[in-house]
């Protein structure tokens, strides 16, 4: 088909349709007689559009926040990971550690059930605490804290091991430090 | 003053008829032309030669749409000097924009139509031009009968520019299968 053909035909296409195309009163009362071209999307493109920035305006902070999050986890739990890891490694000490023998432990279980403390080498307010299998922590447990739960501590005659119940070790932990004594040397 | 009186003009042979047609559709016909012949002079000797066409045409004819028929008559007469201009610069010319996009529909060229030809895809096109809704109708034909402009249509019909480029290419379309349903070689 010849383009100049195909213009020719469309330049006689019925009158009724140049009529509604051209005619100036039916193009003022569009609004009225052609509902569908708004109607059918609902709402104008400008209102779209309004819709759209208001998306990205509650998105934006959202990814940012999300971000953030993210981010601080990165971060933050390596770097507690690393100072606990680092932090248990330094608190415990094989050479200071004392082995408890069958009967001690015998007698901290029924006494303390999984708590024990083992008193440090040579510092009598030194002691490493924890669970029983796991790596010890070393914690400050002064005379007042001991004295406090002095029926539950059962404190080895040569003053090395001691066990102690779990209430005196919760008193003694909440009240001073949980941080190993050298944390400072963590970060160093 | 009413299209009927201006009919009953041109039948009483009353020179003023051409005054009082060209006082009224002027400046339509002057866009029409201009749209297909971007030439500000070509289209008013476009639009002069409309009025003589009209006097010579009415009667016998009497147009029971005068817009209409002067529109057809303004643009059969820039499309002729369009082929004029085109033929004169060896297809050299600047085919206007908006013809050229309905053009698109077309794979390549061929013979040209006889009348009963061009009668038969007018009635093809009429059929179209049926089956789209009225917005896309009034689109489609503001752009590929009265030339005008995307954004001239866009305000017509309170709707984006970019809506209005994809309902017409969306119309265009349609055009394309219709015609070869209809068994044209397009």
């Amino acid at each position: 088909m010849n383009k100049l053909d195909l213009y020719r035909a469309v330049g006689e296409i019925d009158n009724r349709f140049i009529a509604e195309a051209i005619n100036p009163a039916r193009s003022k009362c569009r609004k009225a007689e052609q509902p569908a071209i708004t109607e059918y999307h609902g709402e104008y493109p400008s209102e779209r559009s309004k819709k759209r920035r208001a998306g990205f305006t509650k998105f934006i902070p959202a990814a940012a926040c999300f971000l953030l999050l993210v981010l601080s986890a990165a971060y933050f739990i390596p770097m507690f990971t690393h100072v606990f890891q680092k932090a248990s490694h330094t608190a415990y000490d094989p050479a200071q550690s004392v082995i408890m023998d069958a009967a001690m432990t015998e007698r901290a279980a029924s006494n303390s059930g999984s708590d024990y403390a083992l008193e440090a080498p040579e510092e009598s307010d030194k002691f490493y605490s924890g669970t029983y299998g796991q790596t010890p922590e070393t914690i400050s447990l002064p005379e007042i804290s001991i004295s406090g739960g002095a029926s539950a501590v059962d404190k080895r005659e040569n003053g090395r091991v001691c066990a102690v119940s779990p209430s005196a070790l919760f008193r003694s932990m909440s009240s001073f430090d949980l941080l190993p004594r050298n944390i400072f040397d963590v970060f160093s | 003053m009413d299209d009927r009186e201006l009919i009953a003009l041109f039948f009483a042979r009353q020179e003023s008829a051409i005054e009082r047609t060209s006082s009224k559709y002027r400046s339509y016909c002057s866009k029409i032309a201009r749209n297909i012949l971007r030439s500000e002079e070509d289209a008013e000797e476009c639009v002069a030669d409309t009025w003589l066409r009209a006097w010579n045409s009415i009667p016998p004819a009497r147009p029971d749409n005068f817009a209409a028929y002067i529109g057809k008559i303004t643009r059969n007469l820039a499309l002729n000097r369009l082929e004029a201009r085109s033929a004169a610069r060896r297809g050299g010319g600047v085919e206007p924009l908006a013809l050229d996009e309905l053009s698109d529909i077309l794979s390549g060229g061929g013979a040209p139509f006889d009348e009963t030809e061009l009668r038969r895809l007018t009635e093809a096109i009429n059929v179209f031009l049926q089956t789209l809704d009225k917005a896309a109708r009034l689109a489609f034909v503001r752009r590929y009968w009265l030339g005008d402009g995307i954004s001239e249509i866009a305000r017509l019909l309170d709707a984006s520019d970019s809506k209005i480029k994809s309902m017409l290419l969306r119309a265009r379309r349609k055009l394309k299968k219709h015609l070869e349903t209809e068994g044209f070689d397009v």
